[in-house]
């Protein structure tokens, strides 16, 4: 029931924002053009426009059956009843098992799904008429000139198939049912054609089956479902976001492990089993004429590329390595190890990520905590850490405490960020502004504190609580170098293991959202939206859902030149939503401005919400809209951390300013140190329309004393 | 609370050794604490049981007292209020001769709760000392020995391996749900000492305030420095032959887990304390043996106490005749006088105990109404223990002080879902009766991962408690939900489901059919159509988080969010979900879906250029960069080391342990016909006397670049030289060979005065077999070729031949060489 809202909401937004219209953006793709046409409905669409890819003419009769008739099992497939002699006799009347009367019948069967053939004797569980029994089924196929199918027969148990009186399948055997048990060439002569199955059955399962392939290859599929994402969005945010999924041909395996753009706008992948692919045409719209050039191989997981003044820098398992294609041929000849400093036990946790460049040039590197006994440990060198490197390979650590830190990135204003995954001393995943001599919470990394010029001290045993575990922001205040994170992102409804960190620069190409942090998600294949403010010289901020739905768990991200977001995916070992266990996908503004909320800013006595579009008063100005609640999480060893403390929080009162870009939100009971969850499915716009996205998440790390002021949006 | 070992075990000690040096009959009276001080029922009533379980308020605790401590046994009370109360029955002695020696029954008699705080027997002997004590228990302890025989010595000397294995198995399997941790968790995780970041503490904690104030004590343990390692293993293997209640339920120990835990137990007691184990000398007096066994059915024992198997039952007799339970007046005399006279019934209770037991006893009528289902499963729950380990509705789950001892085995990232067990919380709306049956009566082992273990409470009558469960937690019963669809077509599109590639990759996490998952080792789905209620299934799926909050499983199918998969089942979520089950429920006969890792199925072929491949290589190291020619020789280098560590011929290697699942697993790469050059970092610095120079530089890798063939050329740093390394395959009829070929030359702006020497190789036997061509060991054939400046020795040291170049004692600027290895 609530799905079906859901939907019909979907349905009206897309009505609103005249869906259709997008179907103009397509430019003709290069290959075979796709013969498509449009239904009412995505699946009608979809049939339509295969059949047009059948042979003229092919018609393909409904399926009939007759029987039961006597058969003994295993051995008796060649036992000869009338049907076989006669052919298909619609009238005819034979004499069937135990006597019985039987004549031919017209079904509803599918082709390209098992039918079930227990359908003999006054109920489908009489065992007599449908156990140790024969029948016969029968259709016709129509075709105007003669062509090959190829068709899939299955069955249980065994089966004999003839084609216009020869056999074609012969199958004496008593076995279980699977599609694709026959594979063959039907050569379909013009005219009609006949289908004759026999099948019999021992005890129990009773099927048959025929199908045909999709007629579409897969890059005519692709177009297919290319046109249907335009004219059918699969969700209301395909209509600002769309997402264009780069065919990756089938013998590369592209789980994506690093990303970035190579001096003429190509993307530069690494991927997790060490090769580096250069992606060709990669901005085609629709995206099939991409192609793609190895550009190196054998490398040891590399999780990280970035590239800098003509050489390519990635990082692998156990180094940091420059790769230069002194030639020019898009082939890697040079792997110049940068830094290899770094520590490797053989644990199949220790991860390297990075480098992303910080403004002076410096490389920024996370490492893996090894995991010993299900808990992170750093049994060598700066696991845990944070590195910053130049690229004369000279090392600075910067900060330890990090778990699984799979993101970095660099905000508007030069500072880094990174993003850790939830697990031991990690409530839920977290954003955490990295600044020299930090502790980010995980002590694991802590006895490398200890070595000389190591910014900060070593942070000590976390601090337990007098009675048992206290949230983060309690600790902190008895462990001065704790690090609070920018943002938490609540376990599920924000992702559940964070990957990539990027940063909108694109100066307005990407949307309405300059400036603002984007989060990837590996489990949930999405993309989070993050606000940053920073109070008493702290960041802290919100998170928002962005994007949602991609092919794959989001792994890394990187702009491309035209302002899009290119999407890398994967999801080996660590499941994820989506279709697919790896890919490329790019994401591009369609010049619509969803409306959504763009900024909330923590403020003395509650929220300033900024909106992307003017507000209706009435509703952004009721409180009633709004719903707010806060909580907070254990800083504790255990995985994770349930959210505690929950408390509902009363909207006191709206009010929204005279450009209706913002509200005030009045809010009784700020507690520093939680999440503050906002709700506020009943705002609209002023032209009516809902929130894309209703939900934000502030991490109130510190209330400000004063009003903040507003930045002119 | 916390008292520190040290301090017990000095004072268990010290009494123990007034007991050796008396060596009276009576003598000391040792106490064999385990427990905490105090008595053995909280003072909390919410927490009332004998080792602080906890008990829903929707008992009455003076109920729970009457029939743990089974009052009934002596004031009788009619087949209702039996049945209800179900009491818990005492242990049966038809064997405890053999199982504890004299001096501990003596002791135990004397006051049971001195030797063991906690315990649930009554001191019979209230007030009664010296001759007068030694003259009434003298003769039971006779009586005693004569069940079962005298027992063995306590051991004293054990098996190491058998007391470490112990120690893991008892902290770790689930006993410390109930009992006392001996040691803190690092014992199970050694990882977690050198950092000093265990927040337990690195004492074990016996006890915690839990938040509402109260302490929760722990089961009672006795010292088992008086028992021996058999009869200790008989009682872990078949605890219920013993306790017949089943408190103590089956862990489903093995013989030989149930010895090694019982040899650690003793191991510890009897290392702590040499003495008790020492037993005084015995002989049993058959005479007194049978004035014992009159004083045991007069005194009261065997109103409680059975024989147990192959042994006749003594009858009580009843010299003072016990009120009955309904006609009990004076409420606060005999065992509820605060203060109980000699020869009545001692069960040390508190106040609010008493309390508890008068007020249920004044309305005691209303026990003969049989307890709701609710009720009877909070009181089971709470008599099992159960909430020690699970929580249900709230209640319970393992303390805080007992949470690091419940671990995951192996490396699973499964969180706490991979190491507490299951949430009760609306169990008989998730699994099957028929599982739920199973499960309880046998325990579990659908959570390999997992290692506490579900125990078996053979005791219960499983089929009522599963249905009571259903009857609480379900909509219905399991057999009146509609029959899940099942077509051939159904679970032909569950396996597409379930598998990679188009599907939702349940395999990524989840085995199936015994397969090996993809990424975590989360439960195999094989039993879970045996397992699980199909509308509990349903709605899992749709929300896992509604029903398991915090669980790593995702929604596939996200609210706002067009079906993934719009050609299965019409993308209708409920008849995928349909499809998945169908698929499942073909259990043990299902075919496995797409994706399912092959063991082994990543195998690197070598074509047309060299393969440089990077990974963890078994005897290479973390850093090895393995080399595949066409030719079919191949090799591994060590970049930390800078050397090559294993040439080999054939199959070059098989990636699946960087490619499969997680990745990051070491690859077992040198492959047949293996040959190893020397090993050791083959560069040496010499100092101008021809010596070796006192300290070597470290090498220093610096990468690799393929040439115009894309040949790969090594490159590493030693001191002030930089040294190209290029191997290269040599064709030859019968099998390929290598050739090494180096570079040296002085790094940019440095000015060596050095010597250099490289150690070509080293053997046992090195012949010199032609001009500059060298047999090592019959093995494999060196051809060299250097410059004239440079000499080729084969040196004799450390019992070895060494086959050394040496390229100068200073001044040393390049250098370049060859060496052709022939095998």
């Amino acid at each position: 029931m609530v799905r079906t809202m859901k939907q019909s909401a979907i349905a009206l937004t897309m009505l609103l924002l005249g869906a259709a219209a997008t179907a103009s953006a397509m430019q003709q793709p290069l290959g075979p053009k796709l013969d498509y046409v449009k239904k009412a409905t995505r699946e009608e669409t979809r049939k339509a426009t295969i059949a047009k890819y059948l042979p003229a003419g092919l018609d393909y009769g409904p399926w009939w059956i007759i029987g039961p008739f006597e058969n003994a099992g295993s051995g008796e497939l060649d036992r000869i009843y009338p049907p076989e002699q006669d052919g298909f006799k619609p009238d005819a009347v034979y004499k069937g098992k135990r006597g019985v009367e039987v004549k031919w019948e017209k079904t509803d069967f599918l082709d390209n799904s098992a039918m079930d053939l227990h359908v003999f004797g006054a109920n489908p569980a009489d065992d007599v008429f449908n156990e140790d029994v024969a029948c016969y089924l029968y259709r016709e196929i129509r075709i105007d000139e003669p062509a090959t199918l190829k068709v899939r027969m299955g069955s249980d148990d065994g089966m004999k198939v003839w084609h216009n009186g020869r056999v074609i399948v012969h199958a004496d055997e008593l076995r279980g049912w699977d599609a694709d048990q026959h594979v063959v060439d039907l050569h379909l002569e013009a005219g009609v054609n006949t289908i004759l199955a026999k099948v019999i059955n021992h005890q129990v399962g009773y099927n048959f089956s025929f199908g045909y392939d999709n007629p579409l290859d897969p890059m005519l599929d692709a177009k297919l479902e290319y046109q249907l994402d335009l004219d059918f969005p699969r969700s209301p945010e395909d209509l600002y976001y769309r997402m264009l999924t780069i065919p990756v041909p089938q013998d590369i395996v592209l789980e994506v492990g690093g990303m970035d753009l190579l001096e003429d706008g190509r993307p530069a992948i690494s991927t997790r089993r060490g090769e580096v692919w250069l992606v060709n045409n990669a901005y085609g719209d629709p995206p099939f004429d991409a192609t793609f050039t190895r550009f190196a191989s054998g490398l040891h997981e590399p999780l990280g590329l970035a590239v800098r003044d003509g050489a390519m820098y990635l990082v692998q398992r156990s180094e940091l390595t420059r790769l230069v294609d002194e030639d020019g041929d898009d082939r890697a000849d040079r792997f110049d190890t940068v830094y290899n400093g770094w520590g490797v036990s053989g644990n199949y946790h220790e991860f390297a990520f990075g480098p992303k460049f910080d403004r002076d040039g410096n490389m920024w590197v996370t490492l893996n905590l090894g995991f010993c006994g299900g808990l992170g440990k750093s049994i060598v060198p700066w696991r845990g850490w944070a590195l910053k490197i130049t690229t004369d390979g000279q090392m600075t650590p910067v900060c330890g405490g990090m778990r699984s830190p799979n993101g970095i990135g660099m905000n508007a204003a030069g500072d880094m960020f990174y993003v850790d995954n939830q697990g031991d001393w990690v409530g839920t995943c977290p954003l955490v502004h990295m600044e020299p001599g930090d502790f980010c919470g995980h002590p694991g990394g802590n006895q490398w504190y200890d070595l000389p010029d190591v910014p900060g001290d070593n942070p000590g045993k976390p601090y337990a609580g007098p009675n048992g575990p206290v949230p983060k922001h309690e600790a902190a205040r008895k462990m001065p170098s704790l690090k609070l994170p920018a943002v938490w992102f609540p376990y599920g409804r924000m992702g559940q293991s964070s990957a990539d960190v990027v940063c909108d620069m694109t100066g307005g190409s990407f949307g309405p959202f300059g400036e603002q942090i984007f989060v990837g998600d590996q489990t949930t294949a999405s993309i989070a939206r993050v606000y940053l403010e920073k109070v008493d010289g702290k960041y802290q901020g919100a998170c928002f859902p962005f994007r949602s739905g991609f092919d794959c768990g989001v792994n890394r991200m990187c702009w491309g030149t035209d302002g899009s977001m290119f999407v890398g995916m994967t999801n080996r070992g660590w499941g994820s939503l989506g279709r697919k266990p790896y890919g490329l996908q790019r994401l591009v503004w369609t010049g619509k401005t969803p409306f959504e909320i763009l900024e909330m800013k923590a403020q003395p006595d509650g929220f300033d919400l900024v909106f992307t579009e003017p507000v209706d008063p009435q509703t952004a100005g009721n409180a009633a809209s709004y719903t707010m609640k806060s909580f907070t999480y254990f800083y504790h060893e255990p995985y994770g951390s349930p959210e505690i403390r929950n408390q509902q929080l009363a909207i006191l009162g709206a009010v929204v300013s005279p450009d209706r870009m913002r509200v005030h939100l009045l809010v009784n009971g700020l507690r520093e140190g939680f999440v503050h969850e906002l709700s506020a499915p009943g705002v609209t716009s002023a032209n009516g329309a809902p929130l894309l996205h209703s939900e934000a998440y502030y991490t109130l790390n510190h209330i400000p004393d004063t009003p903040v002021a507003s930045a002119a949006p | 609370m916390k008292r520190t070992r040290t301090g017990r075990a000095m004072m268990t000690g010290a009494v123990a050794l007034g007991l050796v040096a008396t060596a009276g009959l009576i003598g000391a009276w040792t106490t064999f604490d385990r427990g905490e001080g105090g008595s053995f029922i909280a003072d909390d009533l919410r927490h009332f049981e004998p080792f602080d379980v906890i008990a829903p308020s929707s008992l009455d605790p003076g109920e729970r007292l009457i029939a743990e401590l089974n009052c009934i046994a002596c004031h009788a009370a009619p087949k209702e209020i039996a049945d209800r109360l179900d009491s818990k029955q005492a242990p049966n002695l038809g064997q405890v001769g053999r199982r504890y020696s004299p001096d501990y029954l003596r002791a135990w008699l004397a006051d049971p709760h001195k030797v063991k705080h906690g315990a649930m027997m009554p001191n019979l002997l209230t007030d009664i000392d010296g001759p007068m004590l030694s003259r009434m228990a003298e003769p039971l302890v006779h009586f005693l020995v004569s069940l079962g025989g005298l027992a063995a010595q306590t051991e004293t000397e054990f098996d190491e391996t058998e007391v470490n294995r112990g120690r893991i198995l008892y902290h770790q399997v689930g006993c410390v749900g109930c009992h006392a941790p001996l040691e803190s968790p690092a014992v199970l995780n050694p990882t977690l000492k050198p950092t000093g970041d265990d927040p337990y503490g690195a004492e074990p904690v016996l006890s915690e305030t839990i938040p509402d104030g109260a302490t929760r004590h722990v089961a009672p343990l006795g010292s088992f420095a008086h028992t021996t390692i058999q009869t200790l293993t008989e009682l872990l293997h078949d605890p219920v032959a013993v306790r017949p209640s089943g408190r103590m339920p089956s862990m489903n120990l093995s013989e030989d887990e149930s010895r090694a835990i019982a040899t650690y137990l003793i191991a510890t007691d009897v290392r702590k304390d040499p003495a008790a184990a020492v037993q005084a000398p015995f002989t049993l007096d058959p005479t007194k043996a049978a004035s014992g066994e009159r004083m045991y059915a007069q005194l009261g024992c065997a109103n409680c106490h059975r024989m147990g198997p192959n042994r006749t039952d003594i009858l009580p007799q009843r010299p003072m005749p016990f009120t009955g339970l309904l006609d009990l007046k004076k409420l606060d005399q005999g065992c509820l006088a605060p203060r109980p006279e000699a020869m009545t019934a001692n069960y040390n209770l508190t106040e609010a105990q008493r309390q508890a037991i008068r007020a249920t006893l004044r309305t005691v009528k209303s026990l003969s109404k049989p307890l709701t289902d609710a009720q009877t499963i909070d009181r089971t729950l709470s008599a099992m223990n159960c909430y020690a380990c699970h929580q249900r509705d709230g209640e319970g789950g393992p303390i805080n002080a007992r949470r690091a001892y419940f671990m995951t085995v192996g490396e699973a990232e499964l969180g706490d879902e991979g190491r507490f067990p299951p949430p009760l919380t609306g169990v008989g709306g998730k699994l099957r009766t028929a599982w739920m049956i199973e499960t309880i009566s046998k325990g579990a082992k659908v959570r390999p991962y997992m290692a506490t273990r579900m125990p078996a409470f053979t005791t219960l009558n499983t089929e009522s408690l599963a249905a009571k469960f259903e009857k609480v937690d379900a909509p219905c019963p399991v057999e009146d939900l509609p029959p899940m669809a099942f077509s051939a077509q159904l679970a032909a599109d569950g396996r597409r489901l379930a598998g990679t590639g188009q599907g939702m990759s349940c395999i990524n996490c989840h085995s199936i059919r015994g397969s090996k998952p993809i990424g975590e080792p989360a439960m195999d789905l094989v039993s879970t159509h045996e397992r699980l209620r199909s509308d509990w299934f349903r709605e899992y799926l749709l929300d896992p988080a509604k029903l398991r909050p915090g669980t790593r499983m995702p929604n596939h199918w996200p609210p706002d969010q067009a079906n993934p998969f719009p050609d299965v089942q019409d993308g209708d979520p409920n008849r995928q979900i349909d499809a998945l089950w169908a698929y499942l429920s073909q259990g043990e006969f299902l075919a496995l879906p797409e994706g399912v890792p092959e063991e082994g199925g990543y195998e690197i072929l070598v074509r047309d250029e060299p393969v440089v491949f990077r990974t963890f290589i078994k005897g290479v190291g973390a850093r090895a960069i393995a080399i595949g020619f066409k030719e079919q020789v191949h090799l591994a280098f060590d970049a930390e080391q800078c050397r090559i560590k294993g040439i080999w011929r054939g199959a070059f290697l098989n990636a699946s342990g960087a490619w499969a699942g997680r990745g990051g697993n070491t690859t077992d790469a040198i492959g047949a016909d293996a040959v190893t050059p020397a090993d050791e970092f083959p560069f040496k610095l010499l100092i101008p006397n021809g010596d070796l120079a006192m300290t070597q530089p470290e090498p220093q890798f610096r990468g690799y670049r393929l040439d115009d063939q894309r040949q790969p050329i090594l490159e590493y740093q030693f001191g002030d030289w930089l040294i190209d390394e290029q191997p290269l395959p040599i064709v030859r009829p019968s099998a390929p060979d290598l050739r090494r070929i180096f570079d040296v030359h002085l790094a940019p702006g440095k000015v060596s005065s050095s010597g250099l020497a490289f150690v070509v190789a080293n053997g046992q036997k090195i012949e010199m077999t032609g001009r500059d061509q060298f047999n090592v060991d019959g093995k494999v054939v060196y051809d060299l070729r250097y410059p004239d400046t440079a000499v080729a020795k084969v040196l004799n040291f450390q019992d070895a031949d060494h086959l050394v170049l040496f390229f100068g004692n200073t001044n040393v600027r390049q250098a370049h060489f060859e060496l052709e290895m022939t095998w």
